[in-house]
């Protein structure tokens, strides 16, 4: 057997304008990171402002998300992250007339009927109180369910969503502002939510 | 490498790829367009099992073809298998579509039935729940479908593929292909009312489809299975019923039927499918008794007074009665009375000629179509029939009605007869005026008849009968007119004739030579009968409303009521009349009823109805009585037009393919792929749905397919398509002027990598 004794070995001890190139390239990759973190968090604060004068509404939300404002459906409003891969997250509004003893409590009761009925897996997780703003209280439900393609020819695997309705009453009306996300990815795709929360206006 | 320059080249990539498909077209035969649709009509068929749900089982009691013809989920097939019946007597309708097309089919949804005629042996199933129990959101539901076609102009010898599923084993869709030998001729469809195919089909076929070249449905394959009996190829047992732990010849089996060789024209189900797709119901609000519920019900079924005619007319009446044909007789009808017969009665029509069976012009068992009792006849036209002896076989649920035979062959007979007869009220020169077949109630009646080779001296005879009772007979005469020519004759009663039906036989030498039934309904307005007003609209939410509103021709599409009311004159008990409903000139209902309401009467109410408001369109109803039209009146709702469905056309070109990672050749899961509207770029794109012609998502194996079928350019006219595909991680790909032609294959699979790296 032969040891040899690596502690003298001349490589260990790089010249110095070696070590000046090592640390240039660890300066060069850091700012490539830090220009590239920058960029993400650019691309991510872009936003585009949507406005629905008959609803009442003003809303930023992230640039390049899909925009769905349709006639004949029961919300008003929804964008959706149709870049990510698996369940797009998702901000929508509804608007729902209601009289003036309606509790939002009935209308996220409404909701998870109907749903239930739709979705699968379709579960309650928790219902409380919620201030939206300073002056504005409402209520929040966050459900799950397990989402399926409609398409029964491709091999699309379910995947677990998570979500959140927040019910306000406003005037006549109800308004509930929806967050559904892939519950993998649920905690970080909840701070847009969080945000296009804060710049929403009605 | 930076974006641009990375886009480029996988732009590069896909355009080799598309020019790759053309080389490859190129050195192909061009695909007709029955083979550009094959693909998605193989999608669009489903199998449709009926089943009985017990407390821990569903047991399947009938299955059969189908197919889907909306992306919404409708498919048509057979009522025999799957409304209810003593044959079938399940609750539970499960579809089950083939996810390749080379697979057997797999359950997938739940369906109700949403439109059927049991006599037609027509159904609309409408999916509503997936396997799991969950009510499926029909607008999210995309499936593939197929377009209904003019089954009218269906020729003979025409090339038809028909499309089902054959055993209840591991095989896929099947196709066999034919052509149109023979047409067969009833009173409720006309001379198309079958359709008759060289292709050999399996029972299993039944409810399937029928394409004619450019891939539209034309026809179903439709056969009756009689009952259930042991286990047999056309009663195969699919479970243990019996818990007995064996799957024998001891369980119940599924009756299936032999083969099939007639088709029911598409024409019949085109209403049926319109009125599932507006999903607006009708109902006759005073008089519910559908004609189709036979008072009768208990009784035999029953055939009697077999003849033959060569010719009928616009009131489905024979021209003449003959005894013998000549060589190169192109038409021939076989007419019987029939009563207790009911829609789900299986009849069945044998004919022989010279001993042999004749299958052009017999007709397999199949369901009956014409109401309780009446005049019916089976006959085929424009097709020249060899001489020999055809003898006629009629049956009713597996038991002879009767039968009888004809000899066509040698030379024309010049010899005496009658024909053409028409009724109505005389004008000064002794001539029937009116239109035809349905008179004015009063004192008399006229008909008058065509003679020919008649010679002075002959005994003739006129028989007039009222519901079935003969009530006037001429005594034996001898004829006085000469040979040929016109003669008028009439039956009076000084104290009225009655309304409702009545029949004339006319006789030579005691053989029958003419006859024809007639109806005294309504007022006379000269020579025309009033019977019933005009039919006015009114809107309301309950009769009771409905009756005190104010009729008007326009309405908001906010209603989900209309009514419609009309007066009604002199109608006799059981006379048969129809109501049909129109939208924008489509018909969708229509239904045969017997009167049981009083003689005279005010304000018989009809409805139509819709959850969350009618349609905009115009809406027409009609009333008949003996194929006469008697009363019409028109209302427009909305802006007085259906809107359009751009999801409603099947035709074009199906774009599917796979996503793959440019290292790893993995498949991508959950990338979207957008294609954007001809009417945009991708520069002009604003990530707004509007601007969207269609999108897919990958699966697990990066598998993506349209459900919208792209649109074909021509010289003439360019769909120039966008393509969008990004997805966090890749670079992405877009680019412009994707356009596809009739030479494109079909459907055009593509093969995408996406490379690494952030834009």
């Amino acid at each position: 057997m032969q040891v040899t004794d690596l502690r003298n070995n001349p490589f260990n001890d790089p010249p110095p304008v070696q070590r000046w190139g090592h640390i240039l390239v660890l300066v060069i990759g850091l700012i490539a990171l830090l220009t590239i973190l920058n960029l993400k968090n650019a691309t991510l604060s872009r936003k585009t402002i949507y406005t629905n004068i008959e609803v009442g509404i003003t809303a930023l939300y992230p640039a390049d998300w899909l925009l769905d404002e349709p006639t004949n459906a029961d919300y008003v409003f929804r964008v959706q992250n149709r870049h990510e891969r698996g369940y797009p997250t998702t901000f929508q509004i509804a608007s729902i007339p209601v009289s003036g003893d309606s509790q939002a409590r009935s209308i996220l009761d409404l909701l998870t009927l109907e749903r239930s009925k739709t979705l699968a897996a379709y579960r309650t997780l928790l219902v409380e109180s919620y201030q939206l703003t300073e002056d504005q209280e409402g209520i929040r439900g966050l459900f799950t369910y397990v989402e399926t393609s409609e398409n029964p020819f491709i091999q699309a695997i379910p995947s677990v969503v998570s979500g959140v309705d927040i019910v306000v009453n406003v005037g006549g009306r109800a308004l509930v502002i929806t967050f559904i996300s892939e519950a993998s990815t649920y905690d970080e795709n909840y701070i847009l939510f969080e945000t296009f929360l804060e710049d929403l206006d009605f | 490498m930076n974006r641009p320059l990375a886009s480029y080249l996988l732009m590069i990539l896909i355009i080799s790829l598309f020019s790759g498909s053309s080389i490859v077209n190129a050195q192909s035969t061009v695909l007709t367009p029955f083979e550009q649709s094959l693909d998605r009509i193989k999608r669009a068929t489903v199998l449709v099992y009926l089943a009985q749900e017990t407390r821990d089982d569903l047991q399947i009691v009938c299955v059969g073809s189908g197919t889907l013809v909306s992306r919404r989920g409708l498919i048509l097939t057979n009522a025999h298998h799957t409304v209810p019946n003593d044959a079938c007597n399940g609750d539970t309708i499960i579809i089950a579509l083939s996810l390749s097309t080379e697979q057997a089919p797999i359950p997938l949804y739940r369906a109700e039935v949403a439109q059927a005629n049991e006599g037609l042996d027509l159904a609309v199933l409408q999916i509503t729940q997936s396997n799991d129990g969950r009510t499926v959101d029909l607008d999210t539901l995309s499936l593939p479908f197929v377009e209904l076609g003019d089954s009218n102009i269906v020729e003979l010898d025409d090339t038809v593929s028909v499309m089902g599923y054959i055993n209840l084993s591991a095989d896929p869709v099947q196709l066999r292909k034919g052509t149109i030998t023979s047409f067969t001729a009833e009173p409720s469809g006309g001379e198309k009312t079958w359709f008759k195919t060289s292709a050999a089909i399996p029972a299993l076929m039944a409810g399937g489809g029928v394409y004619n070249q450019n891939g539209e449905l034309i026809g179903i394959p439709t056969t009756a299975p009689l009952t259930r009996q042991t286990s047999s190829q056309t009663c195969p047992v699919l479970q243990d019923t019996n818990q007995d732990g064996t799957i024998n010849e001891r369980d119940t089996c599924i009756p299936i039927g032999g083969f099939i060789n007639a088709l029911r024209p598409s024409s019949f189900a085109q209403p049926l499918v319109r009125a599932a797709t507006l999903q607006t119901t009708v109902e006759v609000v005073s008089s519910p008794t559908n004609e189709s519920l036979s008072q009768f019900g208990f009784l035999s079924p029953l055939a009697t007074r077999f003849f033959f005619s060569t010719a009928i007319n616009e009131a489905n009446m024979p021209t003449n009665v003959i005894t013998s044909a000549p060589t190169g007789t192109r038409s021939l009808y076989l007419f019987f009375d029939y009563a207790n017969m009911q829609p789900n009665t299986v009849y069945e029509l044998r004919v022989n000629t010279d001993n042999i069976p004749n299958t052009a012009l017999s007709l397999a068992p199949v369901r009956w179509s014409g109401g309780s009792s009446g005049l019916w006849y089976v006959g085929t036209s424009n097709q020249v029939l060899p001489n020999g002896v055809y003898d006629f076989t009629l049956l009713a649920d597996n038991i002879v009605l009767g039968s009888t035979n004809i000899v066509i062959g040698g030379g024309a007979q010049f010899s005496p007869s009658f024909s053409d007869i028409v009724f109505g009220l005389a004008d000064e020169s002794g001539n029937p005026l009116g239109n035809g077949f349905v008179l004015p109630v009063g004192t008399i009646a006229n008909a008058r008849f065509i003679y020919r080779n008649m010679q002075d001296g002959l005994e003739w005879t006129a028989r007039w009968f009222y519901e079935g009772v003969e009530i006037f007979r001429t005594p034996p005469d001898v004829w006085r007119d000469g040979a040929d020519g016109s003669k008028t004759i009439s039956i009076q009663d000084a104290n009225g004739l009655l309304p409702g039906k009545y029949r004339l036989e006319l006789y030579i030498m005691g053989r029958l030579s003419a006859t024809s039934d007639f109806t005294l309904a309504g007022l006379a307005d000269g020579a025309f009968p009033k019977v019933f007003s005009e039919p006015t609209f009114i809107g309301g939410k309950n009769q009771i409303e409905a009756l005190n509103s104010s009729p008007t021709t326009n309405y908001p599409n906010t209603v989900e009521n209309l009514f419609t009311q009309f007066d009604w004159n002199k109608i006799g008990a059981n006379t048969r009349w129809r109501l049909e409903w129109y939208i924008d000139e489509e018909l969708f209902f229509s239904q045969n009823l017997s009167w049981v309401n009083p003689e005279n009467g005010t304000q018989f109410l009809t409805r139509i109805a819709r959850s969350g408001g009618l349609l905009d369109g115009r809406y027409r109803i009609d009333l008949y009585i003996d194929e006469i039209r008697l009363a019409t009146n028109e209302a427009s709702v909305g802006i007085g037009q259906l809107p359009i469905d751009r999801f409603a056309d099947p035709e074009g070109l199906a774009l599917r393919g796979r996503i793959l990672d440019a290292s790893s050749q993995q498949g991508l899961e959950g990338v979207s792929f957008i294609l954007i509207s001809d009417q945009f770029s991708v520069a002009d794109f604003a990530w707004n749905t509007s601007q969207i012609y269609d999108f897919a998502v990958t699966d697990r194996n990066g598998y993506f397919e349209l459900v919208r079928p792209l649109e074909l350019s021509n010289d003439d006219v360019s769909f120039p398509y966008s393509v969008l595909i990004r997805s966090d991680g890749y670079i992405p790909i877009e680019f412009d002027g994707f356009v596809v032609k009739a030479d494109t294959p079909n459907p055009l699979e593509l093969t995408i990598y996406l490379t690494k790296g952030n834009e």
